[in-house]
């Protein structure tokens, strides 16, 4: 927080100290304001030709660039047709992705919305502590330091950034008999725990059950 | 379309959500405003590498594995800023290839810091991240929500209590001056504040697009109107509108949302062009 209005008085300040080198200009405003209101100042025909021209160029540029990075699939499946159930409660500041059950479904969210979400579980783990999740994603493992991790990724919308919710089953599984094949799709369901490992904070779900898509 | 109506309440329900919209109206009016000027002025590219120049500046916060990124960006983007316009008067190096020259040079040293020194397990995402917005605008916390009002309204202030002399200063240098004004501290100003834009766009569209939330607005408005005053009032409101309605196309088809903006821009921009070829006749 404390960075966060440092950044803000920065600003304010090379803002102050750029304006203390403007002098004094009561003399062009009185002359622009009457100039404004004998004539209008318009933007000349000059003016547009020649600023304007090289401006449309790089809008073209512009263009291109935008177009070539719109290759993101879109995703206009049933998530779109997904109408909340009346009786849902919110939990934490107005978030409320319950259904039945389920304290957090992530699966009747979108893929833009399910990966905000599960930052924002990641950022404010403490409201979530505790809650039923469930989640879809793509399975992960990996082991270290002695220990197997199972997790279920999540994916923004472009593919581009991926977040991992962890989980541990109920029920005693080994891998890879029990589990599904890695990089495939499953759901999983379960208690939401977070562990801080070093600097890093890692959410989890405790107790989880796991479904393969 | 009653259902989806029904999910995009729903969406927008979610505190994430109201933070994009609110972040991106900001900074879509911040942008909009600033970019008459710029356009105007043959500024447009300035945006462009200064833009280059914050994801160089995160970089290096990112390396530095510093939780607020901000404290590097903006002294850096504002520096270069300064540097990019008064060197433009006297150095060797001058104009379009200094800034082609600090922007090229930025984003490459950054993509090099990002994957020679980053921590972080996924690279691309942070590139992603960075350069197109990805998500970024919908992963805001409350705080960076703050942060965000205030810098807005230091732009807004800026720019509402120094128009008629900004107004001077982008149609005829010379007649400011000789009225008293300080122009060139004025066209440092005005880098300033672009510098501050550009660092609070990145969180919407990225880098890489954020001279379109500059430049189209206003290209759009100068097309159908000719005062000062129309042209940003028009180009205030297409930008408004087209934010709003690219982060909401974003939010429900799962598209990327700066592309979403800018792509909502470049169709204002050309219905604009056509109903202007069409009056000219």
């Amino acid at each position: 927080m404390f960075g966060k209005i440092s950044a803000v008085i920065i600003s304010a300040a090379v803002i102050t100290a750029a304006l203390s080198a403007c002098g004094d200009t009561s003399a062009t405003d009185t002359l622009i304001e009457k100039n404004e209101s004998a004539a209008a100042f318009v933007l000349t025909t000059a003016a547009t030709t020649t600023a304007a021209a090289p401006a449309e160029t790089s809008a073209a540029t512009e263009t291109t660039a935008a177009a070539d990075n719109l290759s993101g699939e879109t995703e206009t499946d049933d998530y779109l047709s997904y109408v909340p159930p009346v009786e849902t409660k919110s939990f934490a500041e107005g978030i409320d992705a319950k259904n039945g059950d389920i304290d957090v479904d992530l699966t009747i969210l979108n893929a833009t919305m399910t990966y905000s979400q599960v930052y924002d579980m990641m950022t404010n783990p403490d409201l979530y502590a505790g809650k039923i999740v469930r989640a879809r994603g793509t399975f992960a493992y990996a082991h270290d330091n002695d220990r197997d991790y199972f997790a279920a990724l999540v994916q923004d919308a472009t593919a581009c950034c991926s977040q991992g919710i962890e989980f541990v089953t109920a029920a005693d599984m080994k891998y890879p008999d029990d589990y599904p094949p890695l990089d495939s799709e499953i759901i999983i369901t379960g208690r939401f725990h977070s562990y801080k490992e070093g600097t890093f904070t890692y959410i989890e779900l405790l107790d989880a059950e796991v479904e393969s898509v | 379309m009653t259902e989806l109506w029904n999910t995009l309440v729903y969406y927008f329900s979610f505190p994430f959500v109201q933070y994009a919209m609110i972040v991106g109206l900001l900074i879509a009016l911040c942008s909009s405003l600033l970019g008459v000027t710029l356009v105007l002025k043959r500024f447009s590219f300035i945006g462009d590498g200064l833009s280059h120049v914050a994801f160089g500046a995160m970089a290096v916060a990112i390396v530095a594995g510093l939780t607020n990124k901000m404290i590097i960006i903006i002294p850096v983007t504002v520096l270069s800023a300064i540097l990019l316009l008064r060197t433009g008067q006297n150095a060797k190096i001058k104009g379009d290839a200094a800034v082609a020259m600090i922007s090229v040079g930025a984003l490459a040293v950054g993509y090099m810091l990002i994957n020679a020194f980053s921590k972080s397990a996924n690279v691309a995402g942070d590139v992603c991240s960075t350069l197109f917005g990805s998500q970024s605008i919908l992963t805001l916390t409350k705080s960076e929500v703050w942060v965000c009002i205030a810098m807005a309204a230091v732009v807004l202030a800026v720019f509402v209590i120094f128009y008629n002399r900004i107004f001077a200063v982008t149609f005829d240098e010379s007649f400011a001056k000789a009225t008293g004004v300080k122009a060139d501290a004025f066209n440092l100003l005005i880098a300033v504040v672009t510098a501050l834009i550009i660092v609070l766009a990145m969180n919407l569209v990225g880098s890489l697009l954020i001279s379109a939330l500059i430049i189209f607005p206003a290209l759009s408005a100068m097309s159908l109107f000719r005062s000062f005053k129309q042209v940003i009032i028009c180009s205030a409101v297409i930008s408004v509108i087209c934010a709003a309605a690219g982060i909401v196309l974003s939010v429900l088809f799962s598209t990327p949302v700066g592309s979403t903006i800018v792509c909502a821009d470049i169709a204002v921009f050309i219905v604009f062009r056509v109903i202007s070829m069409i009056k000219e006749r």
